[in-house]
């Protein structure tokens, strides 16, 4: 996969294949668990996180930097448009896109930041932690504007279809539609060529002219800004809103496990991911507390056993089984992608 | 005034202790241990159980110790080993995640066992005037605890041979096997420390105040805001960090208020990333951890 | 006292040493030559356990040092010097020779030997490595070699950086250290007419593997080691 795509049209079709598949997929949930609010609720959930995984590999898969603000991304959205729809009236169509807006903004002044003062991984991750801290305490502080730990009813939207639960799952799923297509671009465009140069050697990728520092904010930017439009669409969708719902422990732990296990910076690893940790969820729920202790051996265990997520090893198995093609243009990219470089 | 300046140091004293414990990890091995709250907390709820059978205080505190100390050998050997095989930014990332999720399984297993448990340390007789204000007796044992291990870790780390040891694998691994000096070895025994460092945590926020199961977290983020503010990897700078931060907690606490404490906290460590990520404490400090040039390894880098 | 048996080493899949066969005899000066990319710099960290080896052998005094540690092989008496020094910046060069005998104390009278081959030294004692000059931080690493009383002392360019002058000052102390503790040195070097003024014998290394060798005389004298690394003929 070279630069800017020659797009023929069997290479758009067979590039998108794999997003189209997903989505037709996810579209027929509904049809399955549509009489069941809870498991509709469950479902809506997932795709969220979905597009919150699809938002941190961008960033984190494709530049690695080790956004640890997701949920406060989030939050930052969804309280911006909330409130400006609740305290000041605006309507949804202005509401939204501003709450995006401030979100990609936010992300990009992370990343902006810590590339100008040459921030490494570490003290990145410090930093977006420590915002998803401050965030997540000045929303539980300035209690008249956020309604704190009690939360906070979300105006727009409300006695619209929006607050249905099966089309809030559509719409939903219109922007998980929009993040798939959108990373499946950018993995076939100029960009995302620069993101697997950086990931590869970012000095290198300098010296061949990317401008590293310019891709690192654009993927900041967009990263964040599909994660605050999940964050606000939710909470216009669910209606509630609260500290809890963006905290570090609810949302960016989740995300990691979601992406590490479907496998960073590939396009379908974090539905796959997703997927895989709505089911446990479920599945594990009996265990009450002890969900976290599971997560966390899961995780161990996929750090050390699979360390390239689910994805990437069963591309290269699959790589490896199926008979090569003349012109193999594998839906995947290439089980180079992850970062562990000494494999 | 005074009150709160003798409040913020006994405090400080307790923060530099969780400094410098992160801090001596990180700085030999370029991991950043975000399962050290979790790691204090398993071994605070030991000590709770242990108290509640009614075993002599004295052993069940050396037992809190013990576990911390055990745990982190634990871990390091088993769940860390393929993180030090690794090297750079991959090593970073993945000690990272893998801590992280060693944190979640040990604060799971606590909190779904035994989620009410805390670790208070009572102890009896009356308060005391210190300066003009009036200290529990917890707190100011707590402080001495916490001052006796600093000292006693400052004695190892400058004094002995064995501290030289340490201090050279911390800045120069392949430097210290050429000296004859066994990595592995070394790092056993820091991890240890750091274990140790953690066990007493334990007991000094037991006896200032008390340990329960929800406070993992937030003791790995304290420990985290102190090591950058002293500059990560630097012991020294970890220590003095810990008690500037402590008089700033209590300052700010009687200011601002809980959430408020947290994100002047929390904009410290930032601020000293920004604008000084060699850390606050000026240069004489030790430099611990070498910033390293774009490119190459973290001077804690192993050889296989 | 040494004997490098068909050493194979590389990165990955670059191989840079080509069954190299090497020799050392007790209380012998020799010589590396080679150009930058010769394999110099990998063959004596292999040698030295830093790096490993995919072939051959490396016995010192009778037994393999295959699969030791780097800190055991140091500890057995084979101290590597290498061209970057490896000091510890923020330990004084007391802290330095106090820990050239890991695990064991220094003694007394091997402190004063190296204050006598290096005074300047001295003069530095309480001072920070990171502080001082390059000649005085190549004084500190050689020392530190020295203090533990090496059967073999192997030296990776220890001229680098350093002045005429200095490098002068230097081999005059490693020569005066072979006499005076009857000590093996195996010492890498560009710096030709030095290096094979003060070694018994030389071995030419080009393209990781042995080209040539012999006596220091003949050497100086061979027409090719003189037109290539001599620049002379």
């Amino acid at each position: 996969m070279t630069g800017p795509s020659l797009a023929r049209p069997e290479g758009l079709v067979r590039g998108y294949l794999p997003v189209v598949v997903a989505i037709a997929l996810l579209a027929a949930v509904p049809l399955v668990v549509g009489d069941s609010r809870y498991l509709v609720s469950v479902a809506t959930l997932m795709v969220v996180l979905v597009c919150y995984g699809i938002g941190f590999n961008v960033v984190f898969g494709g530049t690695g930097q080790l956004l640890l603000s997701i949920g406060a991304l989030a939050a930052v959205a969804a309280y911006t448009s909330a409130l400006l729809g609740g305290e000041l009236g605006w309507p949804l169509a202005v509401t939204l896109p501003v709450g995006v807006l401030g979100a990609a903004a936010g992300g990009a002044a992370l990343s902006w930041v810590s590339v100008r003062r040459r921030l490494d991984t570490i003290f990145f991750g410090v930093v977006t932690l420590t915002a998803s801290l401050v965030v997540h305490n000045l929303l539980l502080g300035r209690r008249e504007l956020t309604g704190g730990e009690t939360g906070l009813l979300v105006e727009g939207g409300s006695g619209t279809a929006l607050r249905d639960p099966v089309t809030g799952y559509y719409v939903l799923l219109g922007l998980l539609a929009v993040g798939l297509a959108g990373h499946r671009a950018i993995q076939r465009s100029a960009l995302g060529w620069a993101f697997r140069a950086i990931r590869d050697d970012a000095e290198a990728a300098e010296l061949a002219g990317v401008d590293v520092a310019r891709t690192k904010v654009t993927a900041a930017a967009l990263g964040s800004g599909l994660v605050g439009a999940a964050g606000a669409l939710y909470a216009h969708v669910d209606g509630f809103i609260s500290p809890t719902t963006f905290a570090f422990a609810t949302v960016d732990v989740r995300v990691i496990v979601v992406v590490v296990l479907g496998g960073l910076g590939t396009l379908l690893g974090p539905l796959v991911g997703a997927v895989a940790v709505s089911v446990l969820d479920e599945l594990l729920r009996p265990l009450g507390q002890l969900r976290l202790a599971a997560y966390g051996a899961i995780l161990l265990a996929l750090f050390l056993g699979l360390p390239r997520g689910v994805v990437p090893t069963w591309a290269t198995a699959w790589w490896r089984l199926r008979p090569r093609t003349p012109r193999g243009a594998h839906p995947d990219p290439a089980p180079s992608e992850a970062p562990d470089r000494s494999a | 005034m005074m009150a709160i300046l003798l409040d913020g140091v006994v405090l400080g004293l307790q923060l530099a202790v969780l400094g410098v414990g992160i801090s001596l990890v990180f700085g030999l091995s370029g991991v950043l241990d975000l399962a050290y709250g979790a790691k204090i907390v398993a071994a605070a709820v030991v000590g709770s159980e242990l108290l509640a059978a009614d075993v002599v205080p004295w052993m069940a505190l050396a037992t809190v110790v013990v576990v911390a100390a055990g745990l982190s050998l634990a871990v390091d050997r088993t769940v860390l080993a393929p993180v030090h095989r690794r090297v750079g930014e991959a090593r970073v990332v993945l000690s990272l995640l893998v801590t992280l999720a060693v944190a979640f399984v040990l604060d799971g297993i606590v909190v779904s066992t035994r989620p009410l448990a805390a670790l208070t340390l009572v102890v009896g007789g009356a308060p005391v005037e210190v300066l003009g204000v009036t200290m529990r007796r917890g707190s100011l044992l707590a402080a001495g605890v916490a001052l006796a291990a600093l000292v006693v870790a400052f004695v190892l780390l400058q004094g002995t041979r064995l501290g030289r040891a340490i201090r050279c694998v911390i800045q120069d691994v392949e430097g210290a096997q050429l000296c004859g000096i066994e990595p592995g070895r070394v790092r056993t025994v820091v991890v240890l420390l750091s274990g140790v460092l953690a066990g007493l945590v334990a007991i000094t926020q037991g006896l200032a105040a008390s340990v329960g199961t929800a406070d993992g977290f937030d003791l790995t983020i304290l420990a985290v805001v102190v090591a950058v503010v002293g500059g990560l990897g630097r012991v020294g700078g970890a220590a003095i960090a810990g008690v500037i931060l402590g008089v700033v907690h209590a300052l700010a606490t009687a200011t601002l208020g809980a959430s408020g404490t947290w994100v002047v906290l929390l904009l410290a460590a930032v601020v000293t990333i920004l604008v000084r990520p060699e850390g606050v404490v000026g240069p004489g400090g030790w430099r611990l951890w070498r910033h390293r040039a774009p490119g190459s390894a973290p001077s804690g880098e192993m050889v296989p | 006292m040494l004997q490098v048996r068909e050493l194979c080493a590389g990165y990955g899949q670059l191989p840079v040493l080509d069954r190299v066969d090497l020799q050392v005899a007790d209380g012998e000066v020799v010589a590396l030559i080679g150009a930058n990319g010769a394999g110099k710099t990998t063959l004596l960290r292999t040698i030295a356990g830093l790096h490993p080896a995919t072939s051959g052998d490396v016995l010192l005094e009778g037994s393999s040092l295959r699969g030791r540690s780097a800190a055991s092989i140091a500890r057995r008496g084979l101290r590597l010097v290498p061209s970057d020094r490896r000091l510890f910046p923020e330990l004084s060069v007391r802290e330095h020779l106090l820990l050239g005998a890991h695990p064991h104390r220094v003694g007394r009278e091997d402190l004063r030997t190296v204050t006598e081959l290096f005074p300047r030294l001295a003069e530095r004692w309480g001072q920070r490595a990171g502080t001082l000059s390059g000649g005085e931080q190549q004084m500190v690493a050689l020392g530190r070699a020295l203090v533990g009383r090496p059967t073999l002392l192997v030296l990776d360019e220890p001229t680098t950086g350093l002045a005429p002058p200095l490098a002068a000052e230097l081999y005059l102390a490693v020569e005066r250290l072979g006499e005076r503790t009857g000590v093996t040195v195996l010492v890498a070097e560009q710096q030709l007419p030095r290096v094979l003024a003060l070694a018994d014998h030389g071995v030419v290394l080009e393209h990781g593997r042995v080209r040539r060798r012999g006596s220091a005389a003949a050497l100086r004298d061979d027409p090719e080691v003189r037109r290539a690394y001599l620049g002379v003929g």
